[in-house]
């Protein structure tokens, strides 16, 4: 820093001795200036006799002083390779300049934070041509400018400078075996930058009324290289998987606006600049103890995980097995959850959403289906799964996309449990929403269907899974008659099989109609037993008559008061 | 070469480049709560405050420390916000001095301290171990 550039080498040799000596350090200088600060500012308080600015330069600022300051610090560049087509600081200016000292100045721009050259709004880098040195023998310095001083080649402490400039961390060393012509050119163009962002800085800083001199220590391209590392991180060759909440928005923006009649652009993406991936293998390092952890961007560090034991009111009266089960059963759910998700993305509009899912529907489906139905011995997880509230919000989407012999078991399963389930639901009433599916999935049953599902309700019958869980062994019937959505399910089934007797199809002989009676007086039984009054079903029966060929007549007004079959319905 | 002006950052991000040169209140991990003029961050969100003060709380009071230059490394920031300089002229609490706020903080870690022995021997009668490691409130 401080070093003599060749440049000025081409002036003819002054007739100081002190620019052939001087290698000053910026600490030397910022030293200086501080110890001469407090002396400066009270000769300008006196000088002007108006009330000194907090932070501000004191005095009219003058081309000699500037350029006087960047010959010290040797950073006069002899050419400038851009910037803005400049005069060079005619004699003219630097008359005006001079002429101006008398005057206090309307309006002086802080100092800048970096120690850079500073401007009077409007003037260009004072740039002296090699020939104007030849035009100016004798160093041209402000009347204020210290003798004594001039004889080391030091910069007086400008009263603009009462606030140390900020070391210049812009004007790193240049690597040791550069030209001093290119490190003048290096300089030079890091002054022009460093002098313009400021420049505007300061513009903005004057209009907001507030000044602050450490402002703008970032530039715009450190601004603009954070930025670029965002944009890197935002690389992703499936947008709608990485960053789908984005995509999700973009996309219903765009269609908001196809929908007001603007016919867009298409989907407007993120500017990507893709790296080519290259395979991260961690460094190794020779004879170490142990593994050695190297961190960087692309392969940070692994955070352990940690798992917090909680022990709130809550927990404390239900046994810690339960919040357990309730969590693998949430896990569970998450894993199921992403099938469906992916089962969805197959009918998603935007194409890039099914390209998003590599395997076909029928593999994803009964992906799904071999957690909810369990394979014979198997533990059945449909009952836990069920008894959350996102478990049953995971049946209603799935059920679109099931085929009509893969929802039977379903339902089946739904019945069966259907004391855990009940009970579950109180607070969450999502069953209802599943009872349009179950209307749907009844009106295209034929009876061997409808005998699969209502074969849980039978009491004592052997099981065609006789499952080794924990649930209750009694027949879910008494459950199902006291809740709304169970008398529900079961007038429909009652309905259709109704519906399928007076078609006649199956025939009346067949033996599927043995178990229906059964399960038609089973129904009236248990619902006399009743202790609590039964709910009332959603859809009422509707064809009575239908019920007479399997009951005698007391048990059918039983069924009827219960399934409040409406007389005026009576075939 | 550049026309001066700040880089905008890609649609959709969230930056901190806009809170550069702002006087900032920052909370840290470790409970502090420091208020500088942020001046640089990186992609770390590594902050660098500059003319920081650290505010210590206690209840009603509040008292400051001059700090001077914090760089803080990113992952120890909770959370920072910006500080609205018409409502930092007209708080509601009364500033004291700084060694009156530490005695003051002082105090009331020490009634922190001895309000959690008594609720652990009381569990520790009825039979639940709470160990406070476990705990790890800052605040």
């Amino acid at each position: 820093m401080g070093q003599h550039f060749p440049q000025q080498q081409q002036q003819p040799p002054p007739p100081r001795p002190s620019q052939m000596v001087t290698v000053r350090t910026v600490e030397d200088l910022e030293r200086d200036l501080r110890a001469k600060s407090q002396a400066q500012l009270h000769q300008q308080q006196h000088r002007d006799g108006s009330p000194l600015r907090r932070e501000g330069p004191k005095g009219p600022m003058d081309a000699n002083q500037l350029i006087e300051m960047l010959r010290v610090m040797g950073t006069m560049p002899e050419n400038r390779p851009q910037g803005p087509p400049q005069g060079h600081p005619n004699p003219d200016i630097v008359l005006r300049l001079a002429q101006n000292q008398g005057k206090p100045m309307m309006h002086q721009p802080p100092p800048p934070p970096n120690g850079a050259m500073m401007l009077p709004p409007g003037m260009r880098h004072p740039h002296p041509p090699p020939g104007m040195h030849h035009r100016l023998p004798m160093n041209m310095y402000p009347p204020n400018f210290p003798p004594h001083l001039r004889m080391r080649g030091e910069m007086p402490p400008m009263p603009w400078m009462n606030q140390p400039p900020m070391p210049m961390h812009m004007m790193h060393q240049p690597p040791p075996g550069m030209h001093p012509h290119h490190q003048a050119q290096m300089m030079s163009q890091q002054h022009h930058m460093m002098m313009q962002q400021h420049h505007q800085l300061q513009q903005q800083a004057r209009q907001n009324g507030s000044h602050d001199p450490y402002a703008g220590l970032m530039t715009p391209k450190d601004k603009q290289w954070l930025i670029n590392i965002q944009i890197l991180q935002l690389n992703s060759q499936k947008p709608y998987v990485d960053d789908f909440y984005y995509t999700a928005f973009q996309f219903k923006k765009q269609r908001a606006k196809e929908k007001a009649g603007e016919r867009g652009l298409r989907l407007q993406r993120r500017e990507q600049r893709t790296l080519e991936p290259r395979a991260y293998t961690p460094a190794h390092f020779e004879g170490s103890l142990g593994k050695l952890q190297v961190v960087s961007v692309t392969a940070p560090r692994k955070i352990i995980d940690m798992e917090i034991m909680n022990s709130d009111s809550a927990d404390a009266q239900t046994p810690v097995r339960d919040t357990r089960k309730v969590k693998q059963a949430l896990l569970e759910l998450e894993r199921l959850y992403i099938l469906v998700l992916q089962l969805e993305d197959l009918e998603h509009p935007l194409p890039e959403a099914q390209q998003s899912v590599t395997e076909c529907k029928e593999e994803i489906v009964s992906k799904i289906l071999n957690t909810l139905i369990p394979a014979a011995g198997a533990e059945d997880k449909f009952p836990s799964l069920l008894s959350v509230r996102k478990g049953k919000v995971l049946l209603l989407r799935l059920f679109p996309h099931l085929l009509y012999s893969q929802q039977t078991p379903l339902w089946r399963s739904l019945l069966q449990n259907f004391w855990i389930i009940s009970r579950k639901d109180v607070q969450d009433q999502v069953l209802f929403e599943m009872f349009p599916a179950f209307r749907e999935w009844c009106a295209q049953a034929v009876l061997p269907n409808l005998v699969e599902v209502i074969s849980v309700m039978l009491p004592q019958k052997s099981e065609a899974n006789p499952s080794p869980s924990n649930i209750t062994p009694r027949s879910p019937l008494p459950a199902a008659l006291s809740n709304k959505f169970g008398v529900s399910i079961i007038a429909s089934i009652i309905n259709r099989a109704g519906e399928l007797d007076d078609n006649s199809c199956p025939p009346k002989t067949h033996p599927d109609w043995q178990s229906w009676s059964q399960f038609v007086s089973t129904v009236a039984e248990v619902s006399c037993e009743l202790a609590i009054e039964p709910s009332t079903p959603l859809d009422p029966l509707a064809k009575p008559n239908s019920l007479t060929r399997f009951v005698d007549n007391k048990q059918s007004q039983t069924l009827q008061r219960l399934l409040q079959i409406d007389n005026k319905h009576a075939a | 070469m550049n026309d001066g002006s700040n880089p905008t950052c890609p649609p959709g991000t969230a930056t901190l480049l806009e809170e550069l040169d702002k006087k900032l209140m920052v909370l840290l991990r470790d409970g502090r709560t420091l208020i500088g003029y942020l001046r640089s961050v990186d992609q770390f969100a590594n902050l660098v405050l500059h003319r920081t003060i650290e505010r210590i709380h206690v209840g009603k009071e509040y008292g400051d420390i001059e700090r001077g230059v914090f760089i803080v490394r990113g992952e120890n920031v909770v959370l920072l916000g910006e500080i609205d300089s018409e409502k930092e002229a007209s708080l509601p609490l009364k500033e004291i001095s700084v060694d009156d706020i530490l005695a003051a903080q002082r105090r009331e870690q020490e009634a922190k301290i001895m309000k959690e022995k008594i609720v652990s021997t009381a569990l520790k009668d009825r039979g639940l171990n709470m160990s406070s490691e476990l705990i790890t409130d800052e605040f």
